[in-house]
């Protein structure tokens, strides 16, 4: 389990500490105005070097009463329709979005199939590919199947250098397969979900360092390369006209995988 | 092998071989009304892909496209061969998938889609998952020019196939003794622990909660689709 508790280190920053050190002025939004309010994706207005922008994040707990709380990061379909109802509120406003993705996957149980969890998922995906403003997403742990596509249909996708990006979970992975033997490393590399296959594939844009050994992830590093790269991502995205960003955003997704034909 | 230039290719007709229809088996067939006038569409890309083995063998991919007309109107047809692979989509499938969509709206046809699947193929790994993708941007369009697409859902249907196109089509119809979900059964159990209701998933259970249209058995669809399709006649 070596690769897996260097992202389940409490140590390492979850979406709403790096909001924090990201952004200023924060107001969280909540609510998916049909059902209820997913703890475990966050959502939100804030500054970015002073331009107003959408901020969506899927949560990770740093205690296991967070754990509870986020239900280990697994979003139900409430959480998925409030980000989309804050993707267009930023469409409406003309606002870019910035998505944190750190999730094992979408919530697997009764209540998430009763409400529609695959529907919602498409829906995220089937409305980001045509939404009139910049999106950029970074990847900052745990990036598990649909649950994590549904933030990552973006025109930038960054990755933290020791994220994962995957089909399924390297756990939920052991229980299909019924290889809870096999370690994470070989599964991980196995699904191609680390960040540098992920850039070989041109899945991911860039891969952000992270800081070495012995240095605190908490450290105001880690979140100032996000936010220079966010920055500088959304600098130049934002000169491109709509036309010219929605016609990139659906060739890049077009393309992906095309090079295995 | 590597693909240059633009994504979209030329697809090519051929008449489905009697051993492909045995493969995809009989029960996905029933479900189309005048199936007899299916034929195979073949991306001329990616045809080297299609390592088709000897006669009685199985082919290498999960999914079949094909035109065929119904009472005199053509559309476009999506197949899965659930005996392969789970019926899984993997980064073949999903590149002829996303083709047949934009074959269709290129062409201003209906599509009808028969769904056996158990999802996203993980052992292709990441680029599996994004397949995921492109095939939604497609049936965005191929909605976007006020086109019909029809979802008809077997045993199983489920995972990625269920969270990208299938859930998006205009009218979704459950066969009588279909499963259809996100996440498959085993794996709830296993994570919440939860008692699963005996109908979990089932076609009935799907359509209480709001996930379906219709529910019906083969007979019944197959009378429904040239009538949905008589209603959409453009």
């Amino acid at each position: 389990m070596k690769y897996l508790e260097l992202l389940d280190d409490p140590c390492r920053p979850n979406a709403r500490e790096l909001i924090e050190k990201i952004f200023t002025g924060f107001v969280e939004l909540s609510g998916d105005r049909v059902f209820g309010d997913d703890p475990a994706l966050i959502g939100g207005i804030a500054l970015l070097a002073n331009i107003p922008v959408t901020v969506i994040a899927q949560l990770r707990g740093k205690n296991i009463q967070e754990q509870m709380q986020y239900h280990f990061s697994m979003s139900y379909p409430e959480g998925y329709r409030k980000a989309l109802r804050l993707m267009l509120q930023a469409e409406k406003f003309h606002r870019p979005i910035i998505c944190f993705v750190d999730t094992i996957g979408a919530f697997p149980g009764r209540a998430a199939e009763e409400r529609g969890q695959a529907v919602a998922i498409a829906n995220n995906i089937k409305a980001m590919i045509g939404l009139k403003v910049p999106i950029v997403t970074v990847l900052i742990g745990y990036g598990g199947s649909g649950g994590a596509l549904a933030l990552c249909v973006a025109d930038k996708l960054l990755i933290l250098e020791n994220a994962v990006f995957g089909v399924v979970s390297p756990k939920a992975y052991a229980t299909i397969m019924h290889r809870s033997s096999q370690n994470d490393e070989e599964i991980i590399n196995a699904l191609s979900m680390r960040s540098t296959q992920l850039l070989e594939d041109k899945i991911v844009d860039a891969i952000i360092l992270e800081p070495g050994k012995g240095e605190d992830m908490i450290s105001q590093k880690i979140a100032e390369k996000i936010q220079e790269c966010l920055i500088k991502e959304l600098t130049s995205l934002r000169k491109k006209s709509n036309l010219k960003l929605l016609k990139e955003r659906k060739n890049r997704f077009r393309r992906i995988g095309l090079d295995e034909c | 092998m590597s693909l240059k230039g633009k994504p979209t290719q030329q697809m090519q007709k051929e008449r489905l071989k009697e051993e492909d229809v045995k493969l995809i088996n009989d029960d996905v067939m029933e479900l189309l009304p005048q199936h007899d006038s299916f034929v195979e569409l073949v991306p001329n890309v990616l045809k080297k892909m299609l390592k088709k083995g000897s006669v009685g063998e199985k082919r290498s991919s999960a999914v079949i496209v094909g035109e065929m007309s119904i009472q005199g109107n053509r559309v476009v047809v999506i197949l899965f061969d659930k005996l392969f692979v789970m019926g899984t989509i993997g980064i073949y499938e999903g590149e002829l998938i996303t083709l047949a969509f934009e074959y269709a709206t290129k062409r201003k046809l209906p599509v009808i889609a028969v769904v056996a699947s158990g999802g996203i193929r993980v052992s292709e790994g990441t680029l599996a998952l994004m397949q995921m993708v492109k095939m939604v941007s497609a049936v965005r369009q191929h909605s976007e020019n006020g086109l019909l697409f029809v979802s008809i859902v077997t045993n199983p249907t489920l995972g990625g196939t269920s969270a990208s196109f299938v859930s998006l089509a205009d009218i979704i119809i459950a066969e009588e003794d279909a499963v259809f979900g996100f996440a498959g059964k085993r794996i709830i159990e296993e994570t919440t622990h939860e008692e699963l209701p005996f109908d979990f998933q089932s076609s009935y259970f799907a359509k209480k909660h709001g996930m379906v249209d219709i529910v019906e058995d083969k007979d019944r669809i197959n009378k429904l689709i040239s009538q949905l399709l008589m209603y959409h006649k453009r």
